[in-house]
């Protein structure tokens, strides 16, 4: 059996590494656990951290020296055409923050991504999408998954839609209203933001990088957008 | 234009920013960076965009922390992605893509790196200069954090980019930056390690500085 410094070596390396000689350390360490623990927050920490927001420009207002120097008027107006371009994608577009809370709220519950064929019950979805005012017609496929989550300070459907390729998160985001459909791919997720007719909020699709493609995400969100029946 | 037709304006570096980011109707002729083929579109120049568009966040999170220089950084995944544009053919599937743009941003990077031959770096003025982007979660704690990484060498600070925001794995790192899984996993142990320390954790039950199990030393950098 490993020693205590063989396991926190390797944690250190990989605070998310897992082998039966690590499992067997930790049931039998009366320090270990707690140390993963802090580890593990910490590790909480360096992930947000590294998360720094690429849609922030702050350096927008710093321009380096090397830029201010060119030609006044051509660089002002073009300039002005970059600005009026990134506004009218900034309008056009939901915001990347949106897909990144969406990810980030993936952490809290790697349970959902289980591979089941066991549908949830009826009576356990219904109240889940009532919260949101709406049902599923049963085309959008099997539920397998269904809790009622707080999301940006209101409580949101969370889904898993099981597909031939592998379980699909559907999160319907009733108070998260987008102009356009868009792609996202971050922290291990891909996905899609779609908006939801009649400014009923967007729905967010998104599967595990290593277990589908876009193609199939695209068409889960057209699948369950067009199941949604609102009730109020 | 390029040999198989296609168009590509291409304005000076410092306005090419989003040039792939709009979706294929936002684009204005000579504007910004500007693609069109032949028939005037098509569903794979679509598709590349709405790539680009996707993964661009995370891209542009890979060359910050690369570079701790979120212009700089900005400037490399322009033109990574007008480097990938052009060897598109050898992207075998949307799955593979994350990494093949990965591996084209390093590359674009040790390319500027040689253009510009960078002198010696005060890491206190990198991180004033960054100050915004640091701090932009109003966040004490976050911003302490983000300085501690820029203050990682950068032998350490990238294997550790790669597996916690990329998700790569030890055996995916050691490809990318052609080291032996042993020395990627000194470089990460090291790495935390340092973190730690510099964030002033408890790091008394720390193992001593060495390599974790199995894995044979790396020089210190």
């Amino acid at each position: 059996m490993i020693d205590c410094t063989q396991y926190r070596r390797i944690v250190l390396a990989d605070p998310h590494a897992a082998s039966p000689e690590l499992a067997e350390h930790l049931a039998h360490c009366g320090e270990c656990p707690a140390y993963r623990e802090r580890l593990l927050r910490f590790e909480g920490r360096i992930t947000r951290a590294l998360r720094v927001d690429a849609d922030v420009t702050p350096l927008r207002a710093q321009v380096p020296p090397l830029r201010r120097r060119r030609n006044g008027w051509l660089a002002m107006a073009a300039s002005l055409v970059v600005a009026l371009l990134v506004g009218t994608l900034w309008l056009g577009a939901p915001h990347t923050s949106l897909a990144a809370d969406v990810v980030a709220h993936m952490a809290g519950e790697p349970l959902a991504w289980a591979r089941t064929d066991v549908p949830v019950p009826a009576a356990d979805l219904a109240p889940v999408l009532a919260e949101a005012h709406m049902r599923l017609r049963p085309d959008a496929g099997m539920v397998s998954y269904a809790q009622s989550c707080l999301f940006r300070g209101h409580h949101v459907p969370h889904l898993v839609v099981q597909t031939d390729m592998g379980p699909v998160t559907v999160m319907v985001l009733v108070h998260e209203n987008v102009a356009a459909a868009r792609m996202f791919d971050e922290g291990g997720y891909r996905g899609t933001i779609v908006p939801l007719p009649d400014r009923h909020g967007s729905i967010a699709v998104l599967v595990k990088g290593d277990e589908g493609d876009l193609a199939q995400v695209e068409s889960v969100a057209a699948r369950v957008k067009a199941a949604i029946v609102w009730t109020g | 234009m390029t040999p198989d037709g296609i168009w590509i304006h291409v304005l000076p570096r410092g306005l090419r920013r989003d040039a792939l980011l709009s979706s294929p109707g936002n684009h204005e002729p000579d504007v910004d960076l500007y693609m069109k083929d032949d028939v005037g579109g098509n569903v794979g120049r679509a598709r590349f965009q709405a790539l680009c568009q996707a993964l661009r966040p995370d891209l542009l999170r890979f060359a910050f922390w690369l570079s701790r220089d979120f212009a700089l950084a900005e400037d490399v995944v322009q033109e990574t992605m007008l480097r990938a544009w052009k060897a598109r053919d050898s992207l075998q599937s949307e799955s593979a893509a994350k990494p093949w743009f990965l591996t084209i941003i390093r590359r674009e990077y040790a390319r500027t790196f040689e253009r510009k031959r960078f002198v010696t770096v005060d890491v206190d003025e990198l991180i004033a200069r960054e100050e915004p982007m640091l701090a932009a979660a109003h966040d004490q704690d976050l911003a302490e954090l983000r300085a501690a990484l820029f203050k990682l060498p950068e032998e350490y600070r990238e294997p550790l980019v790669l597996q916690v925001l990329m998700g790569y794995s030890t055996a995916e790192i050691a490809a990318e930056l052609g080291l032996s899984t042993g020395a990627v996993l000194t470089r990460l142990f090291r790495a935390r390690k340092q973190l730690r320390v510099l964030c002033g954790e408890d790091a008394s039950m720390d193992p001593a500085d060495g390599a974790p199990e199995d894995a044979p030393e790396d020089p210190e950098p």
